[in-house]
């Protein structure tokens, strides 16, 4: 009834451009009559210059089609019922399919919710309802305006500062809806920087998720532990006959061996936890028994169940690569870092990815001493293109208790500032070397 | 059981709290003692704590001190637009004057200036203000490759070596060139000095240069060039004496 509504009317107007203005496809029509009729129409559009047949040549072409004069609804409204009928007869045809029941006894619930979800999308599409392609950038000032008013009270759009000065003044913080790729050698601190990130984010009141993939949720916790610790000069740790303000040591938490002082004020720190820390901090590490699924869509859910602001990947390149559509070399992970993109858009999150650059034999001296120096860009081979998606890459190296990071442009290229770091982390100590409260150590006239 | 800690900041510190956890201590000798900026900077090992205060040459080389404790003051032009630091040529005939022990005590002060006056400026000091530059050694590197039938993984870890050395020796702020003009260089060799030494003086970045050849024959191991290029806005200290080596 819509569809013949529809066509009598596109006659009437002479307007066959609003079947692909309004995204109208053959199979939204019912019936074969009015694909048939739908084909003639955008056929002799095709060859007259866009203009539609007379009606009387449609009702002498097509056999049966039931011509209707002065249709009174507009278009769109045509439209929009034709399709929302389309959908619910494909909807229909499909979960009423045999496939669907032959799926439900076979698959697990959580696959064939999967597979029920992928499917129904699909249909979903091809109903074409979001007609409207982009936004108009003189008809959607309202949406703009409202954008910037949220923005304004910071509802929408929201800004995580570093725990490094310096990495504010460059950048500005991190941004919601963007990648963060960190790059450094193995066992060079990635993951404890990225750590510190989240935990700062954690204390400005981000909900964090963490995917650890190389660490224990026990070992994790004791870093974070030691850390959160340290910022507030928790221990006294006796180094050296000098008392110096550090948190709980992480070594001996590991190993269960705190002192008997020391392991009463943890478990003082930890009941004082909640207060402290205004966010929350969800870690799925590699002993997580639930946690075998670690591909995107898990990582999806995980975000939207947590209502994440802020994610961790620690390392990128054990998540379960998507499928390499393009067939070349790093098209799995091209495919997964482009994904990713999307999630962190989609969901306003922000995403500290991990990964890690290649070992580099000219680094060490003849003595076997080097330097501390973050690696070049060039030295990440395999997932490269967790560089290339990021907003801002970071380079990290640490040496002898000190560290650097690089801070990297990452979609425009080029290289950036380098910010010192005092970097013990098994004391929960890693912060920027700043001026102001070390100068005063010096009582010199330079 | 106090470890002793050793540092190069110790006489300027008000605090005297020293740790291995002390940020000015990681930031200058690392955790290790023996990493940081002192590392970077390649001092020799031995020469890690030689400031002007220090020096074991201090008393024997009175008049040379005299003059370069005065120059030390002109380290906090590296903070000025303006002015800028000049160069030094340690000069004695014979070896073992404490040239070498000198040159290190100033790239020490150079260092400790800038660590500390960066600051207070409420700026990030450098990685590496200065570099000790054995001119010796980046000789060998340069030998290193440029023989016949050396092994390739040996002369491409020389010819690598070479030319970081090279890239340091240039942008370096402060450097210390010891021991120039000890041997006879080839062509190739003197253009890649020449060409070191051209940016610093271009770039008007001081330099110490130890030499056991007076800056006026420097022309006879090198060409008339590049010795000018060395002279230029450079001051002579002569060193005195015998040799102090292996006295003691």
């Amino acid at each position: 009834m819509y569809g013949e509504s529809l066509l009598s009317k596109i006659i009437d107007t002479n307007d066959p451009l609003a079947l692909k203005r309004f995204s109208i496809e053959r199979y939204h029509f019912p019936t074969e009559v009015e694909r048939q009729a739908y084909d003639f129409i955008s056929d002799y559009a095709e060859k007259n210059r866009g203009n539609a047949p007379d009606y009387r040549t449609l009702v002498a072409e097509i056999e049966n089609f039931n011509y209707l004069p002065d249709v009174e609804d507009s278009l769109e409204f045509l439209s929009e019922k034709l399709k929302d009928h389309a959908g619910k007869r494909m909807l229909h045809e499909f979960l009423t399919s045999k496939e669907v029941s032959e799926k439900f006894s076979n698959m697990t619930a959580e696959e064939f919710t999967e597979w029920l979800t992928e499917n129904t999308e699909q249909i979903k599409r091809q109903m074409h309802l979001n007609h409207k392609v982009g936004l108009d950038l003189k008809q959607d000032t309202d949406k703009f305006l409202l954008e910037y008013e949220r923005r304004k009270i910071g509802q929408s759009f929201k800004i995580w500062q570093s725990k490094f000065p310096s990495v504010n003044n460059s950048i500005g913080g991190y941004f919601s809806g963007n990648i963060y790729t960190w790059y450094g050698r193995s066992g060079r601190g990635k993951s404890v920087f990225v750590m510190e990130e989240a935990l700062e984010a954690a204390c400005q009141g981000a909900n964090v998720l963490v995917w650890a993939l190389e660490m224990s949720s026990f070992e994790w916790f004791c870093r974070a532990y030691s850390s959160l610790s340290a910022r507030e000069g928790k221990t006294n740790a006796t180094i050296d006959g000098v008392d110096y303000e550090a948190g709980f040591e992480n070594l001996q938490m590991l190993r269960g061996k705190l002192s008997l002082e020391f392991e009463e004020g943890l478990k003082q720190f930890l009941k004082e936890l909640p207060e402290k820390v205004s966010g929350n901090i969800t870690v799925r590490a590699v002993d997580d028994e639930t946690f075998y699924r670690r591909d995107l869509k898990q990582l999806e859910q995980d975000i939207l169940t947590k209502n994440a602001d802020l994610v961790v990947l620690d390392p990128a390149y054990y998540i379960d690569m998507e499928a390499n559509t393009s067939k070349t070399a790093g098209g799995d992970v091209a495919n997964t870092s482009k994904k990713l993109r999307h999630i962190a858009g989609r969901t306003q999150t922000v995403i500290h990815v991990i990964t890690q650059a290649d070992e580099d034999k000219k680094e060490k001296r003849q003595d076997g001493t080097r330097e501390l120096k973050a690696p070049e860009r060039g030295e990440i081979k395999k997932s490269k293109q967790f560089l290339e998606d990021a907003v801002n890459v970071f380079g990290v190296d640490t040496l002898d208790g000190l560290g650097v990071i690089e801070i990297g442009k990452g979609r425009a290229g080029g290289e950036g500032d380098v910010i010192e770091v005092i970097y013990l982390p098994s004391y929960g100590i890693v912060r920027e070397l700043t001026g102001e409260e070390e100068a005063k150590r010096f009582d010199t006239n330079f | 059981m106090v470890k002793s800690i050793k540092c190069i900041l110790k006489h300027l510190c008000k605090q005297q709290d020293c740790s291995e956890l002390c940020t000015s201590y990681l930031a200058l000798h690392g955790r290790s003692g023996k990493g940081g900026r002192i590392y970077t900077a390649n001092i020799p090992q031995d020469y890690r704590f030689v400031t002007l205060n220090n020096s074991p040459s201090k008393e024997e080389q009175k008049e040379a001190y005299d003059l370069i404790e005065k120059y030390v003051k002109t380290f906090t032009r590296q903070f000025e637009d303006e002015k800028y630091v000049k160069s030094l040529y340690l000069f004695s005939e014979t070896p073992g004057t404490g040239k070498t022990t000198t040159a290190t005590a100033l790239a020490n002060e150079y260092l400790i200036i800038h660590y500390i006056g960066s600051l207070k400026r409420g700026k990030q000091p450098l990685q590496r203000p200065v570099f000790f530059f054995d001119v010796n050694e980046w000789q060998n590197h340069y030998n290193g490759f440029n023989r016949s039938s050396i092994p390739e993984e040996i002369a491409e870890k020389e010819a690598a070596n070479y030319y970081v050395w090279e890239e340091y020796a240039k942008t370096t702020p402060f450097v210390v060139f010891d021991d120039i003009g000890v041997r006879q260089a080839t062509e190739g060799f003197r253009s890649d000095l020449h060409s070191v030494i051209n940016y610093r003086v271009t770039n008007r970045l001081p330099a110490v240069y130890t030499s056991n050849v007076h800056i006026d024959d420097l022309n006879e191991v090198y060409d008339d060039r590049l010795a000018d290029r060395i002279k230029d806005e450079c001051v002579l200290i002569e060193f005195k004496g015998d040799s102090k080596r292996g006295l003691n």
